[in-house]
């Protein structure tokens, strides 16, 4: 006999929160170019500072001395002119790879911090390697390099800048390279340090290297993992709401299925395809199919409402829709069900487009239209109406009603969830009582304001207001409850 | 001869009450329980019916769409609706505007599903002819 064996473990899907070290990770070809191109900009600003140094020791060098500033040679010049055109050649290297893909973004970025740190151990021995702060510019390219590169690449760097700088103190106490100072004392050159002095001040420094090194690497891994474990965890909500919404779907149609099928056969036997029925009979089974009907709305208004307020950021869904074109979408699905109640629809729309959902702001008209239909007497009309606003700079679209009306105590709720007025209750015993709490999730979605104007026994007027498109994304901030003011109507 | 129109759910309950309502207007209803049975059929047949009338989740969650689609490349001469508990819930999986997609919400109400099928026959019709006529 074939049998089979199912077995479960506990339940492994929640959100796993991953510890633990990346040393090698590794940024992508795009935010390397990103850095690279990042790192080009600065080093502009870098060589504007060597020329206004070089111009200022050319022109005002008498001025530089009175403040104790002293520039010889042309150092700053030689430095910026090979800042310059290295920074050109990267450019062109970055654009050429876009193009073709030469050189990676890696190798560019490599050679780029490779240049900079044998000309910035050039200005700190021109400067002073152990009088002036100029060594500390280093500390600026280990921290660069701790954001952007791994921790390994970062470490090299790190060596790499204290290899130089040691080598530059190195070479000036051994007297290959001369001695600088930029400072200088009042009536003639500054003081320049003993080599113990040089050697104490430049073995602190590494050391100090060598820390910030290690501080910042560390804080970046973890700020590196903390970003991963962010883009994890967005995924896997990404991924459930997907299943949740899936498993709403199924359940809706599990749940709507047997209704639609008895009120499937109510409709066969109401039709008379199944022979002659009596009038109480029919009455019977019309009174059935109401509260399957009511049932069956209730599912689905559940779903809708489950939907929209799953999708609440609606940013990257926006697109232009024309507000008139979906009123009278709206009008047209409805028509069948106003016109067996004898009501009619007064349609007066211009084009008016907006940023928006539009299946979302068609759900909200529908719930709103349908509203005004329900609640109606047989023989009146409901006006539906759509333009610019020209008091508010705004579109505007109006669904006005002479029905029931809404009692003023029962305005503030109108949109709870399952809130029904007790005349409504009455009026319309199908009705979800969710509807408008669709249409307010809706409205809060995009960032809508509804206006409520409403005579109990004289009928509603619902006006939905769109904000201005450069409002759009302060008004969907700022105003996420929906603002009911109330009037009455003569 | 009587127009045929291909349905497929697998309700039996909704079959039944489709196929009553059609053949009541003359129509040649061949009902199925599943889109394998139905497309099977197409396959061996040299005449498709003049609809098809699809449910949309038959024995998974999608097949009904997938059975659409496959329709579309395969017969796009054959008009089809979708007749769904989802309703326009679905329209969402098409292309925005897309004319051929018909979508009509259970439960089966006869005037809505006859006049829907009346259009979809019509609009087959004039397919036929105008593929009659250019030859």
């Amino acid at each position: 006999m074939p049998s089979i064996e199912f077995a479960w473990k506990p339940d492994a899907q929640s959100v796993t929160v991953a510890e633990g070290r990346f040393p090698g990770l590794r940024l992508s070809d795009t935010v390397l170019e990103r850095n690279a191109r990042w790192f080009i900009t600065v080093r502009w600003v870098a060589v504007a500072v060597l020329v206004i140094v070089q111009t200022s020791a050319v022109y005002a060098g008498g001025v530089l001395a009175r403040i104790g500033i002293s520039v010889h040679g042309w150092w700053p010049a030689s430095i910026a002119a090979i800042l310059c055109c290295s920074n050109l050649l990267y450019f062109f290297s970055i654009h050429q790879h876009r193009v073709r893909s030469v050189v990676r973004p890696q190798a560019n970025l490599w050679v780029q911090i490779g240049v900079d740190l044998i000309c910035l151990t050039a200005v700190v021995h021109y400067c002073g390697s152990v009088a002036t702060p100029a060594p500390f510019l280093y500390v600026l390219h280990i921290v660069l390099s701790c954001v952007f590169f791994s921790v390994r690449s970062s470490f090299a760097v790190a060596f790499a800048v204290t290899l130089l700088y040691l080598g530059a103190v190195t070479s000036e106490l051994v007297e290959v390279a001369g001695r600088h100072n930029v400072f200088t004392a009042l009536g003639g050159p500054a003081p320049l340090f003993g080599p113990a002095a040089s050697i104490c001040w430049a073995g602190t420094l590494s050391m100090l290297f060598l820390l910030v090194w290690y501080l910042v690497s560390q804080l970046s891994l973890v700020i590196r993992a903390r970003e991963t474990q962010l883009m994890d965890a967005h995924e896997q909500i990404r991924t459930a709401q997907e299943e949740k919404d899936r498993y709403a779907v199924q359940m809706t149609h599990q749940l709507k299925s047997p209704l639609d099928a008895m009120r499937s056969n109510i409709a066969l036997v109401t039709g008379g395809y199944c022979g002659g029925v009596s009038d109480e009979v029919r009455e019977v089974l019309a009174r059935i199919d109401r509260r399957a009907q009511g049932m069956a709305g209730l599912i689905m208004d559940v779903l809708k409402l489950a939907r929209v307020r799953a999708s609440r950021d609606v940013s990257g869904l926006r697109r232009r829709a024309d507000v008139g074109a979906l009123l009278r979408r709206c009008a047209d699905n409805l028509r069948p069900v106003a016109e067996a109640r004898r009501i009619a629809f007064d349609l007066s729309v211009e084009p008016a487009e907006v940023e928006c959902v539009p299946e979302q702001i068609e759900m909200l008209f529908e719930n709103v239209v349908a509203n005004a239909v329900a609640y109606s007497h047989s023989d009146q009309t409901v006006r539906i109406s759509c333009g610019i606003d020209r008091q508010r700079q705004a579109v505007a679209a109006t669904v006005a009603d002479q029905g029931i009306g809404i009692e003023e105590r029962s305005l503030p709720h109108i949109f709870d969830d399952y809130f029904r007025a007790p005349d409504a209750a009455r009026h319309n015993s199908a009705s979800s009582g969710i509807g408008l709490a669709i249409v307010k999730t809706v409205a809060q979605n995009h960032g809508l304001s509804i206006r409520v104007d409403s005579v109990h026994g004289c009928g509603c007027t619902f006006t939905i207001v769109f904000p201005t498109t450069g409002d759009d994304a302060s008004v969907a901030r700022d105003s996420r409850t929906t603002t009911i003011e109330k009037k009455d109507i003569v | 001869m009587a127009h045929r129109i291909a349905h497929i759910d697998d309700d039996p309950d909704i079959r039944r009450a489709v196929r009553t309502i059609l053949e009541s207007e003359g129509y040649a209803v061949e009902d199925y329980a599943s889109m394998g049975d139905f497309l099977k059929t197409l396959d061996k047949e040299q005449q498709h019916p003049s609809i098809a009338i699809l449910d949309v989740m038959v024995e998974k969650e999608d097949s009904g769409l997938k059975a659409y689609d496959l329709l579309r490349t395969t017969c796009p001469e054959m008009p089809v609706v979708l007749l769904t508990s989802l309703g326009e819930m679905i329209r969402p999986y098409f292309e925005q505007e897309d004319p051929m997609v018909w979508i009509v919400e259970k439960p089966v109400m006869p005037e809505k599903l006859l006049s829907v099928v009346r259009s979809r026959v019509r609009e087959s019709d004039s397919l036929s002819r105008r593929n009659g006529a250019d030859g």
